[in-house]
């Protein structure tokens, strides 16, 4: 019986599972397969050429005896808690800025936003050059402006300071998103808020900030995935990633450090599922956190 | 029905994933039987793996290939490449997925990788069986130095493909207006006279304002062929020879005091500062580098004013660093045969030749060939002091420390040795410091 009910659905549908076939062989060789064996990997020994299964070996060893560990997880900790801050606040101010009616705004938020068409890589060696200690541009303006120059990457104690601000670079894309989100705000709230009274700074308190907490959420929630998995260092930082004194190894470049340089491979899966586990419940927290998100229905 | 069909699945990814690991190198990698009497009708189709972005080992693998095709004309040769920044990655990516070529240019200290991994054929039946063919002996007829650096317990693993040391290079031009006598600068000069002469290009560069450039581009915080030979020259090592760490010494303060002075001369660069000059722009007077005079010769800023000079010699027990690139057979290629008989001819006298036309501008690693007056590699530069290359063999040395170690720990030695002289090198950092970052760094890398 559930034969011929399996075979009608197949009747029936095979021509939606068709076109999806292309994607469905694309997930399963590109995603789903790697990903397994990543997990696979991660309870062996190995550095693919021999392997031996030690169980649970590498994620006792990620919290009882891996010594960089606790240096990584404070500088990806230190960078995603600032930088997520500074990104959310930052971008949501200028998005607030260009969504002002004002003779060639559009100018603006198509410059702001250009950073954010430059590829990781380009941009990580554009960075390189303008936070140059001898012949950098930033150094030049520092000098000129008669302010003390950085040392940026080449210092521990600069580092992490000039990673932070070289990713305020692409505030745009944040700036496009809650673009987006004011501009799905009806515009007859502000007008009867108007009508009541409320002034400028009342109107962005009690219609902007709660209308745009679905964004904001979503921008809390892709950010948080995105810094915990940073490893742009890899292209522009000294010492193949890491900085000076290990002051810019962070969680991913360390997974890419042991599983690439290392030639860990088991070691290295380990420390993506752990991460992976770890996003997942940062992710589960925020969505039973997120009552405070107005999704508008009981509006 | 949903949940068992999940769990099925479920099952069936993980039993695919255990799959993707299945190496296919030999553990014994003597279990096969050389033949280097192959008929010039043999068919097979190689293929060989060169560094990308190097246009010169293109040009005379290419050269290489061209003289052997009129031995094989029926053994077709493609390229491959590799970048040398991702080596090991590539290689070990490619040996697993089983594309690795059948030839695979590799260098000291990379071999290591290849030998750990089992990926490096042992050369030596090919070698024995070319000696009893009175093909060629090794003693007589090569630097024997340069196969004994691709070695691990006696066994030979890599062919050499040119005599590779680290020189001196200078600027005529710069060192005659800074006043230097340019007879002190000979093969086998000391670091002494060495130091002298940069104290006076110093001075000079000084006296013009030219205060952000530096003297020396000396390749020492990135280069193990510059900087490992100092230490060992000071009588310093990593380890001493049982794996066990002997970086905490004083002859590695001795050592890293000559490091310290060149940075307090301002001969070199202080970590963390662009210079305001460099040799390839004419404005720095010296550069230790193991490339070929070709590759600085032709440039508009140096034509005509550069020179090359032996490394100079530090204290009683001098070394100097030298290296080998070359080629190794990929232990899983079913054509080993085709592969030696294509290194065969590389190392040949004809092979050579040709690979110098092709732009292997460094002193061939046949002693047939070392008279550049005549040979081919020196073809163009015969009036530059190309005897430098070949001063001091029995100076040279090649980071080999690695062979007492792990593969999987040459990233982190090889990171913590480049850290030692990069925070020597740093003016808020002292020797101690330094020492104690590198041993803290290695044996956290030892003990991982």
């Amino acid at each position: 019986m559930k034969v011929k009910k399996f075979r009608k659905f197949i009747r029936e549908n095979y021509e939606g599972w068709l076109f999806n076939l292309p994607l469905m062989i694309g997930l399963l060789v590109f995603t789903f397969i790697p990903v397994f064996s990543s997990l696979y990997y991660s309870f062996l020994d190995t550095d693919g050429f021999t392997q031996s299964f030690v169980g649970l070996g590498n994620y006792i060893r990620i919290f009882t005896s891996d010594r960089d560990i606790g240096k990584v997880v404070v500088n990806t900790l230190t960078y995603t808690i600032i930088s997520i801050v500074l990104n959310l606040v930052l971008s949501y101010l200028l998005a607030l800025l260009v969504n002002q009616k004002i003779k060639g705004v559009k100018t603006f938020r198509v410059i702001y936003y250009l950073p954010c068409i430059i590829p990781l890589v380009a941009s990580g060696l554009l960075w390189k050059d303008i936070y140059d200690p001898t012949y950098g541009i930033f150094n030049k303006i520092l000098t000129s402006l008669g302010m003390p120059t950085s040392s940026f990457f080449q210092e521990a104690s600069s580092s992490m300071f000039s990673l932070i601000l070289m990713n305020l670079w692409t505030l745009g894309s944040g700036m496009i998103l809650w673009l987006a989100a004011f501009k799905n705000i009806p515009k007859q709230m502000y007008e009867s808020a108007s009508i009541e009274g409320a002034n400028r700074f009342q109107r962005f308190i009690y219609i902007t900030i709660p209308m745009s907490t679905p964004m904001i959420f979503f921008n809390v929630v892709t950010s948080i995935i995105n810094t915990l998995q940073y490893n742009g260092t890899l292209t522009f930082a000294p010492r193949d990633g890491r900085g000076v004194d290990d002051s810019l190894y962070m969680y991913a470049v360390k997974i890419y450090w042991e599983a690439f340089e290392r030639g860990k491979l088991g070691y290295g899966s380990a420390l993506a599922w752990v991460l992976l586990i770890i996003v997942a419940i940062i992710t589960f927290i925020l969505f039973r956190t997120s009552k405070w998100v107005f999704y508008g229905e009981e509006y | 029905m949903k949940k068992i069909f999940s769990f099925i699945l479920f099952i069936s990814l993980l039993l695919i994933s255990s799959c993707t690991i299945n190496s296919k190198y030999p553990d014994d990698l003597d279990d096969f039987e050389a033949n280097i009497d192959l008929p010039s009708d043999t068919e097979a189709d190689i293929s060989i793996l060169i560094p990308g972005g190097n246009v010169n080992e293109t040009s005379m693998i290419e050269k290489a290939i061209e003289g052997f095709n009129l031995k094989y004309p029926n053994i077709n040769i493609s390229l491959g490449y590799v970048s040398v920044g991702s080596y090991e990655n590539t290689v070990r990516n490619q040996a697993l997925a089983g594309s690795l070529p059948d030839i695979v240019w590799t260098n000291s200290p990379d071999f290591y990788f290849l030998v750990d991994k089992n990926i490096a054929l042992p050369l030596n039946q090919y070698i024995d069986l070319s000696e009893e063919a009175g093909i060629f002996d090794l003693e007589t007829d090569f630097y024997k130095e340069y196969f004994d650096i691709g070695s691990v317990d006696d066994k030979h693993y890599v062919v050499p493909r040119s005599a590779d040391s680290v020189v001196t290079f200078y600027n005529k031009k710069l060192l005659e207006e800074a006043g230097v006598n340019l007879t002190l600068i000979e093969n086998g000069w000391s670091w002494d006279t060495f130091m002298d002469v940069c104290l006076q290009v110093r001075e000079y560069l000084d006296s013009k304002g030219h205060t952000d450039r530096y003297v020396l581009d000396a390749n020492l915080t990135t280069w193990l062929s510059v900087n490992y030979p100092i230490l060992r020259s000071m009588g310093a090592d990593i380890t001493d020879g049982t794996g066990k760490l002997t970086i905490d010494s004083e002859e590695t303060r001795e050592a890293l005091e000559l490091v310290k002075r060149m940075l307090d001369e301002r001969i070199i660069v202080p970590t963390g500062i662009t210079p305001g000059s460099s040799f390839e722009a004419g404005t720095s007077a010296f550069l230790f580098q193991s490339a070929s005079v070709s590759l600085f010769a032709e440039r508009k800023e140096l034509k005509g004013n550069i020179d090359i000079v032996s490394f100079p010699l530090i204290g009683e027990n001098p070394k100097i660093g030298t290296g080998i690139a070359g080629y190794s057979i990929n232990s899983a290629s079913a054509y080993k045969d085709e592969a030696w008989a294509f290194l065969n001819y590389l190392i040949s006298y004809e092979g050579q030749q040709n690979m110098a036309l092709g732009g292997l501008n460094t002193p061939s690693i046949r002693q047939d060939l070392a008279d550049y007056t005549t040979a081919n590699w020196g073809e163009g530069y015969r009036e530059f002091n190309l005897d430098a290359y070949l001063y001091g063999m029995e100076y040279k040395i090649a980071p080999d420390f690695f062979q007492y170690y792990d593969a999987k720990y040459k990233s982190d030695l090889d990171l913590a040795l480049r850290d030692l002289f990069n925070n020597v090198c740093n003016k808020n950092k002292t020797i101690e410091e330094s020492i104690a970052t590198a041993v803290r760094d290695m044996e956290d890398a030892l003990e991982s």
